[in-house]
């Protein structure tokens, strides 16, 4: 009888703690590198716990072999019911997700497990085993099995997708990276480049190495003579590898931030990681555009570079800006923007393509001087291209925002919200307060739980940020504790007086004081957590 | 993108040209797995990987298959029992008539998700009966058309009369089956007293009919257009050379001792017309080709009064005789398929970019109204 009890507690406690390791080794990304993103970090306390338990359950048993099997059982469901608590902190938004990579984790586990307890039921101590199985050790070296596991099958998808791609040489490959502004432009270079030539681009926002495998082995690329890559990067030497992958024909960096800083560490850093792209241009006799004057950027954080400036002495009147062109590494002016102009409506730009010397026009819905950026570099390709000016005015007239980056809707009474909720950092956060002040005579409110992942000067950016925000906004609803309090100084120390609300996450009574609110109001919602804050 | 179907033959009075043409397509397709699909007379469609040659249509035994409803190509084995063969990319339609170039298989194709190269339902359909597609371009202005008025075999003579009077004919008059082609079952009514036997012989072949002004002393001008992604191709234009008054199907295709269909005819090209002629023929072509959104290898049979020197659109077929591809000079018939093939593509990557499908509130409200 209380064998069976035993066996089927036994079994019970094997799925928990699979269960609950392997969810929160996806939460936190298969990673084992501590970030502040790192699950690691959040439940440092709790792993500690359990880790002290486990010390002492082990040391138990090894001094003390005919260990009383209350004390046993107590530690071992003490153990795991620490776990289930610690889940179900997490457990409001997300599921585990099944996938063959968690199927080959448990198993991997339980081909670990079983013979230990066969070893272990010979000596007959059924007690010891239930400790000794819910071993953090145990499923530790599992974990370390199954990444090694991972590593080859990652290695034989990578190698099927190289060679895939490699049998279509006619193809012309596009490689998008930046800190922000990747999706929007590959977005916009699509559509524009559409009514030319047969286009794919990644989807959504796969921008791994992995996900852009996954996008080239399950596409049909037989008819396909473009194809759009976006590339991200997190730390250095992940762009070099997705050049490697796909070895692009022509690139484009949008902009160069400080988001990832925590993974790059040094700003210095986070530009090496995206001259990458250039570098691997240069090297093949490839082609970049970008608005970045590179030469003053290596400079300005030291990296070596032999970079050369053609000298250009056409007088441009109002030349507000330059996409430049960068063939190995020598730069040229490519498309000069004139002048343009953003309200509300939209913006219009006047552009100057330096090879022909036309003047072209364009006008779009699209809110945002960021977006006058990508949609600019995305012309410019396009041009390269060869597609002619009145088809690229065409498509930019048509372009839509991109779901949650300034993305406006109205609710049923007519308020306006803007929906920005995809990512935020600094840069857009405050091309943000820019657009929202282009809203004369609403009455605005800030919805937003700040920025995150800064780093060391996360503090001081939200409160920068929400002091600038004070000037805009006539509410700020502050959402998470994460910002909290950087925020609050930041509004404190601003001079104009706003009223504030707090809610500890961006619950259903959020959105239902949002519908209740009518025409005249702007409602911002900017930026949304990542599931593994909670 | 590799596995093509090319389905020809079928149940229409243009079986055998059918049948050339399909072979045809499949003989000038290069890089891609083909599987031929040949439509018997009564209907039952059979599948053989060697269907090379007019005579193994005949010949070769082979076995029973459909496309099933997930774009599978769906074989019947030794057994008797039906297995999946392979997934079908893209289907050449070589079928001519009913049943075939009005958009019957460019339907099953939408329904099954598969790319179809020719033309769509609507032009299709609208193209292959002589009645509705005259009465479609007439309000357009685009090009001229002889007089004609459409009769159903609901009607009784005496309505028929009274039509004809209003329309104001004059003869002598052409009676056409309205959805046949190859010249079948036509009729020429030199008076009233002829009209009532001629038509009833037409009602054998069909359940409406066309009747036109016979225009005489006439010159034929056939003219073919591919799409080319956002640009057409407009090939040569022909002269096919008639025997008698009118091309009767004896003429089109069994002149002389080979069996090559269209091409085969004793022709002139290219054409030996003005170059003012030849910019007429080649804008109307267009013009309609573009207003009616088509594609594929469409071609446009003119009529051209020598007396008057006015030029009229006669017919237009979504799914000619060998592809048309004769008249392409500049074209090999593989480079001509590929080109319909990737146009297919452009089509379908830019549709993408449509809003085919809207969130709305209905079915909420429906709910709460039946709750009620």
């Amino acid at each position: 009888m209380v064998d069976i009890l035993n066996v089927i507690l036994l079994i019970y406690s094997l799925i928990v703690i699979i269960y609950c390791f392997t969810y929160l080794l996806q939460l936190n990304r298969y990673e084992i590198v501590l970030g502040s993103k790192s699950i690691t970090k959040k439940f440092f306390i709790d792993i500690v716990i359990l880790v002290v338990l486990e010390m002492f359950s082990m040391f138990l048993c090894l001094c003390f072999i005919e260990v009383g099997w209350r004390i046993s059982i107590t530690l071992a469901v003490s153990k795991f019911i620490y776990f289930i608590f610690m889940v179900k902190k997490v457990h409001n938004k997300n599921r585990l997700h099944m996938t063959k990579r968690v199927l080959r984790i448990a198993v991997v586990n339980l081909l670990l497990v079983f013979p230990l307890i066969v070893m272990l039921i010979k000596y007959e101590k059924i007690l010891l085993y239930l400790s000794v199985l819910t071993s953090l050790i145990v499923y530790s070296i599992s974990f370390l099995i199954s990444l090694v596991i991972e590593y080859i099958i990652q290695a034989m998808y990578i190698y099927a997708a190289k060679k895939k791609l490699n049998k279509y040489t006619n193809i012309i490959k596009i490689g998008i990276t930046g800190s922000c502004g990747k999706t929007s432009t590959k977005v916009f270079l699509n559509s524009i480049l559409n009514d030319y030539y047969i286009v794919k681009a990644t989807p959504k926002s796969y921008n791994t190495t992995m996900g852009l495998v996954k996008f080239i082995l399950q596409e049909d690329l037989s008819q396909v003579e473009v194809l759009i890559f976006e590339m991200g990067a997190v730390r250095l030497g992940d762009i070099k590898k997705l050049c490697k992958l796909v070895n692009p024909d022509i690139g484009l960096i949008t902009n160069i931030g400080s988001q990832h800083l925590e993974t790059f560490k040094t700003r210095s850093n986070v530009v090496r990681g995206k001259l990458e792209l250039f570098d691997y241009l240069r090297d093949n006799n490839k082609v970049l555009f970008t608005q970045i004057n590179l030469l003053e950027l290596c400079c300005r954080y030291n990296i070596e570079n032999d970079i050369k400036y053609v000298k250009d002495d056409r007088n441009y009147s109002n030349n507000v800006y330059t996409i430049y062109k960068y063939c190995k590494n020598v730069s040229d002016k490519h498309l000069v923007i004139l002048d343009y102009k953003c309200d509300k409506n939209g913006s219009k730009i006047q552009y100057c393509e330096s090879d022909t010397n036309t003047v072209g026009y364009l006008s779009t819905m699209l809110l945002g001087e960021h977006n006058i950026f990508n949609i600019s570099l995305a012309v410019a390709c396009s041009l390269y291209l060869g597609i002619n000016n009145y088809s690229i005015a065409k498509s930019v007239a048509k372009l839509c925002a991109l779901d949650n980056r300034l993305q406006i809707k109205h609710n049923e009474l007519g308020a306006t919200i803007i929906f920005d909720a995809y990512n935020s950092n600094e840069i857009s956060f405050a091309e943000m307060l820019k657009v929202s002040q282009m809203f004369t005579g609403f009455y605005k409110i800030l919805i937003t739980p700040g920025v995150v992942e800064l780093a060391n000067v996360q503090f001081d950016v939200n409160s920068d940020l929400a002091k600038k925000a004070t000037n805009v906004f006539d509410e700020i609803w502050i959402i998470n504790k994460v910002n909290k309090y950087a925020i609050l100084n930041g509004i404190e120390s601003s001079e104009k007086n706003v009223v504030v609300k707090i809610f500890d996450s961006l619950s259903q009574e959020v959105f239902d004081r949002v519908n209740c609110l009518g025409e005249n109001n702007l409602i911002v919602f900017e930026n949304d957590l990542p599931d593994n804050y909670i | 993108m590799n596995n093509i179907v090319v389905v020809f033959g079928g149940v229409s009075c243009e079986h055998d040209i059918s049948i050339i043409t399909g072979i045809q397509v499949v003989n000038n397709l290069v890089g891609y797995n083909i599987y031929p699909i040949y439509i018997s007379k009564s209907g039952i469609w059979y599948y053989s990987d060697k269907y090379r040659t007019v005579e193994d249509v005949i010949t070769l035994k082979a076995s029973e298959c459909f496309i099933s409803s997930d774009g599978y190509l769906v074989v019947k084995s030794v057994l008797g029992r039906y297995k999946k063969l392979v997934h079908i990319d893209g289907v050449f339609v070589a079928l001519h008539g009913l049943n075939g170039e009005d958009g019957a298989l460019a339907g099953l194709c939408n329904i099954s998700g598969i790319n179809c190269f020719n033309p769509q339902i609507l032009p299709s359909a609208l193209l292959l009966d002589k009645v509705e597609f005259k009465n479609y371009l007439s309000g357009l202005n685009l090009v001229r058309l002889v007089k004609y008025v459409g009769v159903s075999v609901d009607q009784s003579f005496d309505e028929v009369r009274c039509i004809i009077d209003k329309k104001k004919l004059a003869y002598p008059l052409i009676v056409k089956p309205a959805n046949l082609g190859s010249s079948i079952g036509i009729q020429i009514v030199k008076t009233l007293d002829d009209l009532n036997d001629k038509l009833t012989c037409a009602f054998k072949f069909d359940k409406k009919v066309i009747i036109e002004e016979l225009v005489s002393n006439i010159s034929e001008y056939n003219i073919a257009i591919l799409k080319d992604k956002n640009d057409l191709i407009i090939s040569s234009v022909e002269e096919p050379r008639a025997g008698s008054e009118i091309l009767s199907y004896n003429d089109k295709y069994l002149n002389g001792e080979k069996v090559e269909g269209m091409q085969s005819l004793a022709r002139i090209f290219p054409a030996d017309i003005s170059d003012e002629l030849k910019k007429e023929i080649e804008d109307s072509a267009a013009k309609v080709y573009k207003q009616m959104n088509l594609s594929g290898v469409v071609r446009f049979d003119f009529i051209y009064q020598k007396d008057t020197n006015v030029l009229y659109l006669n017919e237009i077929n979504t799914i000619p005789g060998s592809y048309a591809n004769y008249l392409f000079d500049n074209l090999t018939f593989e480079e001509l398929l590929n080109k319909m093939i990737k146009n297919t593509y452009f089509e379908k990557n830019k549709e993408k970019e449509l809003i085919r499908y809207f969130e709305s509130s209905v079915l909420k409200n429906a709910d709460l109204s039946i709750k009620k």
